[in-house]
């Protein structure tokens, strides 16, 4: 199963898939339990939520928007974790034929790579 | 990428810099997609100015007015279809009272007309007259590098006379956005 969307960072190759929400993830929803992994939170991000990624060490970060104020942000830190957007910029969700498909994949693994410029495709194994 | 500012300068209403930046986002990442309600059509064209005026884009003949006389900074007097443009060159002063003085025979305005600096104004002309126009420029601006032109003008359906002078003068963001409003309305209604 592939998704295509817009992402930053490394390539991540058969990470663990932990599935958060659907709904905006907060800071707080992150523990340390999830490093290391795949997350998805279908709903939007921002950049406090992904410097605690950062610190608690998760691999990658896959969301449905975020405002392009803050994408600009984590654009410029290289340490952040993998960032793939399903969505579009100031978007809250994406599309919900994706949304039900991402939230079966719970404990699966993925691979996470870039494929043009700002491009990146997201294959999880069923 | 063009700046918020860049774009929200060429709206006909006030619009929230995240909106804009999430516009512009979504324009330079996925192009043209989505929904084109009115607000994404102003800001498209608002994007086709600020890329003609950077120059990532070059013009075509093909383009709308409002595009054009914008992102390309037009300026003399020229014909364009139906219409007869007017735009002077020289930096304008918007505590001035006036930029240009028109006269037009036969006369349709009454008497000789008064245009400040800093606006956009169209005249409706019959095609099948012939008018004579005489123009004065004030403060220094130019018309094909005189201060005042004589013009014969028939076939024309509007005389648009646009007075932001060459570069482009912009009112304080507060106001602008209001003159956008009737400049469109000069510019389109035909």
């Amino acid at each position: 199963m592939k998704f295509k969307g817009v992402g930053l960072g490394p390539n991540l190759d058969n990470v663990v898939v932990a599935v958060l929400t659907e709904q905006n993830c907060r800071s707080v929803d992150l523990t340390d339990e999830l490093a290391g992994k795949l997350i998805i939170c279908l709903g939007r991000v921002d950049p406090e939520l992904t410097h605690k990624a950062m610190f608690l060490g998760i691999a990658g970060l896959v969301f449905g928007g975020i405002h392009y104020t803050d994408w600009k942000k984590l654009a410029a830190s290289e340490s952040s974790p993998t960032l793939l957007m399903l969505g579009r910029f100031g978007d809250e969700k994406p599309d919900q034929s994706i949304t039900s498909q991402l939230l079966a994949m719970n404990k699966k693994t993925a691979t996470l790579r870039k494929e043009t410029n700002n491009s990146y495709e997201l294959e999880i194994n069923s | 990428m063009h700046s918020r500012t860049d774009i929200s300068r060429w709206l006909t209403f006030p619009l929230d810099p995240i909106t804009i930046e999430d516009w512009l986002g979504n324009r330079e990442y996925f192009g043209l997609v989505g929904k084109q309600d009115e607000l994404a059509k102003e800001l498209e064209i608002a994007y086709q100015i600020e890329q003609l005026r950077s120059k990532k884009q070059s013009g075509g003949k093909d383009l709308p007015l409002e595009i054009a006389l914008s992102g390309m900074e037009i300026s003399g007097s020229f014909a364009l279809g139906n219409m007869w443009i007017i735009a002077p060159v020289g930096r304008v002063n918007f505590g001035k009272k006036v930029a240009i003085e028109i006269e037009i025979k036969p006369d349709i305005l009454g008497q000789k007309k008064l245009i400040p600096p800093g606006e956009i104004v169209y005249f409706s002309l019959e095609q099948d007259k012939k008018y004579n126009v005489k123009i004065t420029c004030h403060e220094g601006l130019t018309i094909d590098k005189k201060s005042s032109i004589a013009l014969e003008i028939s076939n024309c359906r509007r005389l648009i006379i646009d007075t932001r002078g060459r570069p482009i003068s912009f009112w304080p963001s507060s106001i602008q956005t209001k003159k956008n409003k009737l400049y469109k309305e000069a510019l389109n209604e035909v």
